[in-house]
């Protein structure tokens, strides 16, 4: 059962940082939603931070969402 | 009031000719990591760092594309004009201009920084690379040249460690004016001219000989044209050759790694997740390190020494009979490494049509991530021997795959090119000095290579290998079926759903599940592939096997048509992404993503055919 449930969960992980990559609004109002959510429950501040964070995150300046052109070591994607 | 102008950063922005060294000097004040290179062009865009003077003042530094006049012909041009006259969008003027010479090429440059100079803005100019310039012969009275100039004038040597400290004291006290405007009505060929005499004592023509001697060679329409040819031969004999023990290594430590894996963790779906899916994929890629490092070695040493803009000059006579100009040469190179920075490249393409044939070709060459596809399947299909007691003929083989996706962007350019007449646009090149390429940049972009292309496996292979094996293994087979799971699996119907479109050119329905993941980036086909068979098969080792593997399922005809596939197919989704960035729409990227998978199907289906016909079919 721990197992279905790690693989669950690292499936998931995976689905959603494809949905990231490829739909990153999407992605952003989801962690939008989350902010609310932790809110709302009174979750610790570091992780309310984290996800408003990701929240608010700008998109990357590069191209197919790679950031690779934002950072200091000039790589391409 | 005093103290707030000393606490706000002071924006600064360098300029200059291409290739005269801004981006290497912007690295060495902000410590950052941009691509330099020993030819024009390499910054196409405004890039921007920080740093701190030894007075502790903090600057806003703004690197700018190399313009030879502040009159723009091409957008990376116009990106430095705009910027520089305080008319680009969300920029502020820069409150100091640092106009760069390369102290070698002064006769050039000094045009430039009095067109600079004319702007009446803040100004220092930097004489970069004056050790080349010492080297060569050269004197240059620098106090003199300040006090013509009515600037501060300092040295730099950009690419040595703290080689610009006179620029950093200066940057404490920065001129807060602009320079007076020079008195008469000279023209500026003219004072260029008189400056040079003034201040600028000429090399010997001794000195001088060795390079001119070396571009006799070179840049000969034969002999040129071999060596050209023998470096690349060279560069692919050597991707095979020096590659194969570290590989051996790397797979050999990908296996055990497996097998440690399997014994820890129980039998289960998470043992499959992680070798199946995880290892089976990820660590086929990873095997592939090696011979990517050595590709780039080749292209870093080309491009640090100089040669590159002289294979541009070489090649431009073939470019222009297939329609192209010179120009795109430098884009199209770098597109061998990737297309992204190479469709970014085209920026320096003055002629919009030009600019537009070079972003469609841009996506032909072969760029790195195609590697690890060919060589699988070189690896899988072609005897390892040596042709003639000296070639290998794996090298051989990858050479003629880079040769035919030359010669199709050479066709393809051709064909476009008789839809429209244009303007001509001789080819007028700037030849750098040779230089021997310093040790720690080599170093430095392999490293960078390395991490873009580990962090490439960490995410976005790790990631689709999961997603894959999820696919391939859900749902699980009805009870009392017969056939292998994974024909029940959401992968295997999808491959048998779109095995009708690919059966014709010869895919099997694995091939056809491994061409979605892989449309995210060409090597993920090939984790793609172990992954698939690694779910599907009896395989204890997938990552390690999957060689010997596809040499006995598939045909030779199957291997050379997904060749084929892969020397057209637009399979990557960044470069689509540049495209539509680079022109500002869809209808380039659905022309592209067209034209690249009808060339592809087709070629495919005729190489299919033709090997079926010479008996490579199944047996």
């Amino acid at each position: 059962m721990i197992e279905v449930l790690i693989v669950s969960v690292l499936v998931v992980a995976c689905g959603f940082y494809w949905l990231g990559r490829l739909a990153p609004s999407v992605t952003r109002r989801m962690w939008r939603g989350t902010g609310h959510v932790l809110e709302a429950v009174r979750a610790p501040a570091p992780m309310r931070q984290a996800v408003a964070g990701r929240a608010n995150a700008a998109p990357g300046g590069g191209c197919g969402g790679c950031k690779g052109c934002d950072k200091g070591s000039g790589g391409c994607h | 009031m005093d103290a707030m102008v000393d606490i706000l950063p002071l924006r600064a922005a360098l300029v200059g000719n291409p290739n005269c060294g801004k981006t290497a000097l912007f690295n060495q004040l902000t410590g950052s990591r941009q691509k330099v290179a020993n030819y024009a062009g390499v910054t196409v865009e405004r890039k921007e760092g920080r740093l701190t003077t030894p007075g502790g003042r903090p600057v806003r530094l703004l690197d700018l594309p190399g313009a030879y006049s502040l009159t723009a012909t091409s957008p990376d041009e116009a990106v430095t004009r705009d910027v520089c006259a305080g008319r680009y969008r969300g920029e502020a003027a820069p409150e100091l201009l640092i106009c760069v010479l390369s102290a070698t090429n002064l006769r050039l440059h000094l045009r430039f920084a009095l067109e600079v100079r004319q702007l009446g803005r803040p100004m220092v100019v930097v004489l970069n690379m004056v050790d080349a310039a010492r080297q060569q012969g050269m004197v240059i009275d620098v106090p003199r040249l300040q006090q013509e100039l009515g600037v501060p004038v300092v040295t730099a040597v950009a690419i040595r460690r703290n080689g610009a400290t006179d620029l950093l004291d200066l940057l404490d006290h920065p001129p807060l004016t602009g320079p007076a405007p020079l008195e008469g009505n000279e023209d500026v060929h003219v004072t260029v001219r008189r400056l040079l005499a003034d201040c600028v004592s000429r090399p010997s023509a001794a000195s001088e000989a060795f390079e001119d001697r070396l571009d006799r060679w070179v840049l000969s329409p034969v002999w040129g044209l071999v060596i050209l040819f023998a470096l690349m031969f060279v560069m692919f004999q050597a991707v095979f050759s020096w590659a194969q023990p570290l590989m051996d290594a790397i797979d050999g430590g990908v296996s055990a790694f497996g097998e440690m894996v399997r014994h820890i963790l129980p039998d289960g779906v998470l043992q499959s997740l992680i070798v199946d899916g995880v290892i089976a994929g990820a660590g086929t890629v990873v095997v592939f390190l090696p011979q990517i490092l050595i590709l780039f070695l080749w292209i870093l040493v080309l491009e640090e020494s100089g040669y590159l803009p002289r294979a541009a000059f070489l090649l431009d006579r073939i470019m222009a009979a297939a329609g192209l100009s010179g120009r795109s040469f430098i884009p199209l190179l770098s597109s061998f490494a990737c297309a992204v920075p190479g469709i970014m490249a085209t920026r320096t393409i003055q002629n919009p049509r030009d600019r537009l044939i070079t972003i469609l070709l841009a996506p032909l060459m072969t760029c790195s991530a195609r590697l690890p596809v060919y060589t699988l399947l070189i690896a899988a299909f072609v005897p390892d021997r040596t042709v003639g007691g000296i070639f290998n003929l794996h090298g051989l083989v990858l050479f003629t795959l880079y040769m035919a996706a030359i010669l199709s962007a050479l066709a393809v350019a051709w064909v476009l090119k008789r839809g429209g007449k244009t303007a001509e646009h001789p080819l007028l090149l700037e030849l750098p000095a040779y230089r021997l390429p310093n040790l720690r940049d080599l170093g430095l972009g392999l490293w960078q290579r390395a991490v873009i292309f580990l962090s490439r496996v960490g995410t976005i292979i790790v990631t689709l290998s999961v997603l894959l094996w999820a696919l391939s293994s859900f749902p699980a087979p009805p009870a009392g079926a017969t056939g292998p799971a994974i024909d029940y699996s959401l992968a295997g119907r999808i491959g048998h759903w779109m095995l009708p479109l690919f059966a014709p050119i010869g895919f099997n329905w694995q091939i056809c599940v491994a061409l979605i993941p892989g449309l995210a980036a060409r090597e993920v086909a090939v984790s793609a592939l172990a992954t698939v068979y690694a779910v599907g098969g009896t395989e204890t080792d997938a990552a390690a096997q999957l060689t010997p593997l596809l040499s006995a399922q598939w045909s030779l005809a199957t291997a050379l048509s997904l060749l084929a596939w892969y020397v057209f197919a637009p399979q990557c989704f960044s470069t689509l992404a540049v495209i539509r960035r680079e022109t500002g729409g869809w209808k380039m990227v659905t022309i592209t993503a067209t034209y690249l998978f009808g060339l592809a199907y087709a070629a495919s289906f005729v190489t299919w055919r033709l090997a079926l016909a010479f008996g490579g079919g199944p047996s």
